[in-house]
């Protein structure tokens, strides 16, 4: 780990596009300011490792999980999805392709 | 055709045709998956109209998230695009942008939990999207679905 230094006002380079600036300290919290391109996450650490965790949780789909989803609409869990159709052609689902169950076959 | 690819899922093992001017490019990555920027939106039942999609990584067959539409659940749930991210993936027309959430599927069914906190973002235009985290508290990372047990 690379250990700097700096006073406020003082900044860091990190490559071309990112600048980290020490804006200003009070007591123990150190306030920075982050100028870096629009593609780059910028997040407390502990907050990126919570939403981090979850995505990597909610990637372990297991066949039983979506042949779960379906069921709870044979045991009328859930009401009719009336945004269905309005996803489908209002908001362009369909043309994001949303496939038919049937394999192999494109909607 | 040159026009279409086959892409490979758990859901459609031997594979199904998807466009390639359908494929979604990520500017921004979904956290932990930051090598992998395209994406396609499958169904998981046409006939049955549900609010669950697949959200199919096109670079690694084995990688998919199951989305809902948060509305569905959550009817006053709003994920406040800011103008950055707007200009991210180029959206111009609010009516152009679909949000997900991404959910996380329990053996138990009724414990199934959505990230509020962390939505995605579509433009259906320009096929550009994105993992935003939303500077509220607002919402959670894991909201349980409404979803209530069948009474026996």
């Amino acid at each position: 780990m690379l250990i700097l230094t700096r006073k406020a006002g003082e900044s860091i380079k990190i490559g071309d596009d990112v600048t980290i600036e020490v804006l200003s300290m009070s007591g123990s919290s150190v306030k920075i300011g982050i100028d870096a391109p629009k593609s780059i996450n910028i997040l407390r650490k502990e907050l990126y490792d919570i939403i981090k965790n979850e995505n990597i949780n909610a990637s372990t789909v297991s066949l039983d999980d979506i042949s779960g989803l379906n069921k709870l609409n044979e045991l009328n869990e859930l009401n009719n999805f009336d945004n269905f159709n309005k996803l489908n052609e209002l908001n362009g689902i369909k043309n994001l392709n949303v496939l038919s169950s049937d394999k192999n076959k494109k909607i | 055709m040159d026009s279409e690819i086959l892409v490979k899922s758990i859901y459609y093992p031997e594979g199904v045709a998807v466009e390639k001017s359908k494929i979604l490019e990520f500017v921004k990555p979904i956290l932990g998956f930051n090598d992998l920027k395209k994406y396609c939106i499958l169904n998981i039942n046409k006939e049955k109209n549900l609010p669950f999609f697949i959200l199919q990584s096109i670079e690694n067959d084995k990688l998919c998230f199951i989305v809902a539409d948060p509305n569905y659940f959550f009817k006053d749930y709003t994920a406040g695009i800011t103008e950055e991210d707007k200009e991210l993936i180029g959206l111009k027309d609010k009516t152009d942008a679909i949000i997900f959430v991404i959910v996380t599927v329990f053996k138990d069914l009724y414990s199934s939990t959505v990230n509020l906190k962390a939505p995605i973002i579509i433009n259906v235009k320009s096929r550009k999207a994105m993992q935003t985290v939303l500077n509220n508290d607002l919402y959670d990372v894991k909201q349980k679905l409404p979803i209530n047990p069948v009474k026996a």
